[in-house]
C-alpha cells in the first residue's frame, strides 16, 4: 500500500492531479473569506484570508511544473481528441499562469505593506479580491480543457483543434503486431536485444516508432525520470512516442539493462 | 550444505540431459524433436521461475525469476506459433523427456529449500542450465535444424539466453 503510494508520487501526472484543485478551490475559499473580512473591516480576518489566497496562488507553480513534466507521458496515453484537449490545456496554462503568480505577489503585498501603512489594508484587500476573481475565471478556463484530456464523458463538444501529428495511444491496439498505425517520422527496430539504430535523431514534434522484432518483451524507458516509458512492448508489437522538447534522451530496457539507446531531438 | 550439493548434482544432470542431445551422433534430432526440446527447455525454466518469483524474498532473485517467466513464455509463444505455421507437430524424444523429468526433480528439490539457501540453489541452477542450453542450441539444435525459419528462431534466442546467463552470473556473484 505505502509502496504503491510512493510509486504514484513519482508520477508527475499524479502529483499534478493531486494538487491542482488548490489554485481553484483553495482560492474560492480564500476569496469568500476575504470578502467577509472586507465587509466586517476585520484586519485579522483579512490576514487569514490573504494567507489562503497566497498559498492558493503560489500552488499554481508546482501544478504547472508537474503538468509540464507529465505532458509527454499523458500525450502518449491519450486518444486523438484527448491529445487535442491536452495541447489546448497546455496552451491556456502557458498563457494565463502568470496571473496566479501576480495574485500570490499581490496578496503578499497585502499582508506586508499594511504593517507599516495600515490604511493600505482595505484597498489592497479589494485589489486582491478583484485579481482573485479574474484568476478564478482563468483557472476554470484552463482546467476545463484539462478535465477533457482523459474524461471522455465530459467531452460534450468537438475538440479545439486536432493535433497535426497525433501520437499513437499505447493503450489502443495501435500497438499492433509488426505494423505501424501512427505516422512515425522515424523507426527503431528492436532485435537481438539491441535498438537499431542505437542513436536516432529527429526534429521537435516528430514521432518515433519502436518495433519489437525480438522474441521477448522489451521496454523503451528514459534514463531521466518521468520523461517517457513505453511499459512492456510485446514481441511483434510496437510503440510510438512524440517528442515535444529538444534535447538528448538516453533510454534503456528495464527488463534487459544492457540494452541502451539515445534519442536526439533537435 | 547437503541440499546445495544435491542441487548442484541436479543442475549437472540437467546439463547432462542436454549434452546427451549433442553427443549422440546416432540420433541427430529431427525438426519436430528440436521444436519439442526448445519448448520443453523453456517450460522447465518457466516453472522454476514461477516458483522462485513466489518463494524468494530477495528482490534481485525475484526480478530475475520474473524476467525468466516473461522471456521464456514469450519465446515459447513464438516457437509454438511457428510450429503451427509450419505444420510441424513437436515430437517427444529422449532428450525432451529427460529435460522434463530433470526439471521436475529440480523443482522438487527447490520446494524443500527456503531463504538464502533457496536463492543460491535457484540461481546456481539457472547459471548451469543456461550454459547447457546455450551449448546445446549452438552445437546440436541449430546445426541439425533443417527448416530455415526454425533455425532463425533458435539463432534469435541465442542473445537472449546469453543475456540471461550474464544476469544470472551477476546475481550469483552477489549472493556469494
Amino acid at each position: 500500500m505505502i509502496g504503491t503510494i510512493l510509486r504514484d508520487l513519482q508520477q508527475p501526472e499524479y502529483i499534478h492531479v493531486l494538487i491542482n484543485p488548490l489554485p481553484v478551490y483553495g482560492l474560492v475559499g480564500g476569496l469568500i473569506g476575504l470578502f467577509i473580512a472586507i465587509c466586517q473591516r476585520s484586519r485579522r480576518a483579512t490576514i487569514a484570508a490573504l494567507v489562503i489566497v497566497f498559498i492558493s496562488g503560489a500552488a499554481a507553480w508546482p501544478v504547472y511544473h508537474y503538468g509540464e513534466q507529465a505532458y509527454d507521458r499523458v500525450l502518449s496515453m491519450a486518444d486523438n481528441d484527448g491529445q487535442a484537449w491536452l495541447a489546448e490545456h497546455k496552451e491556456r496554462a502557458e498563457k494565463l499562469i502568470w496571473l496566479f503568480y501576480a495574485l500570490a505577489i499581490l496578496s503578499a503585498i497585502g499582508l506586508i505593506v499594511p504593517i507599516k501603512w495600515p490604511r493600505a489594508s482595505l484597498p489592497l484587500a479589494i485589489a486582491v479580491l478583484l485579481v482573485g476573481v479574474i484568476c478564478l475565471g482563468s483557472g476554470g478556463y484552463i482546467s476545463y480543457a484539462g478535465g477533457r484530456v482523459r474524461h471522455r464523458e465530459f467531452r460534450n463538444e468537438s475538440p479545439p483543434k486536432a493535433l497535426a501529428n497525433p501520437v499513437t495511444a499505447e493503450t489502443t491496439p495501435a500497438v499492433s503486431p509488426g505494423g505501424s498505425v501512427a505516422p512515425a517520422a522515424a523507426q527503431v527496430t528492436i532485435r537481438d536485444l539491441k535498438y537499431s539504430p542505437e542513436t536516432i535523431e529527429i526534429k521537435k514534434g516528430q514521432t518515433i516508432e519502436w518495433a519489437n522484432d525480438d522474441l521477448t518483451p522489451h521496454t523503451v524507458t528514459s534514463e531521466a525520470a518521468n520523461k517517457f516509458d513505453s511499459g512492456s512492448i510485446d514481441a511483434g508489437a510496437s510503440w510510438s512516442h512524440t517528442f515535444s522538447q529538444a534535447g538528448t534522451f538516453p533510454y534503456s530496457c528495464t527488463f534487459h539493462s544492457e540494452m541502451k539507446g539515445t534519442v536526439v531531438v533537435r | 550444505m547437503i541440499k546445495s550439493f544435491i542441487l548442484t548434482l541436479t543442475a549437472m544432470s540437467l546439463a547432462g540431459g542436454l549434452a546427451q542431445a549433442q553427443t549422440s551422433a546416432a540420433a541427430a534430432p529431427t525438426d519436430p524433436q528440436i521444436a519439442m526440446i526448445a519448448v520443453t527447455a523453456d517450460s522447465v525454466d518457466i516453472d522454476a521461475g514461477k516458483l522462485a518469483a513466489e518463494k524468494s524474498s530477495n528482490p534481485k532473485v525475484k526480478s530475475f525469476a520474473q524476467l525468466m517467466v516473461r522471456d521464456h513464455t514469450s519465446v515459447n509463444k513464438k516457437a509454438t506459433a511457428l510450429a503451427k505455421k509450419l505444420n510441424l507437430t513437436p515430437e517427444e524424444s529422449d532428450t525432451s523427456r529427460s529435460l522434463k523429468s530433470d526439471g521436475d526433480k529440480n523443482l522438487e528439490k527447490l520446494r524443500g529449500l527456503s531463504g538464502a539457501e533457496f536463492d543460491k540453489a535457484y540461481v546456481d541452477n539457472e547459471v548451469a542450465y543456461h550454459e547447457a542450453v546455450i551449448k546445446a542450441v549452438n552445437d546440436t539444435l541449430i546445426p541439425n535444424t533443417k527448416n530455415a525459419q526454425l533455425k532463425s528462431l533458435l539463432e534469435s534466442a541465442g542473445p537472449i539466453f546469453a543475456s540471461h546467463l550474464n544476469h544470472a552470473k551477476e546475481i550469483q556473484a552477489s549472493l556469494h
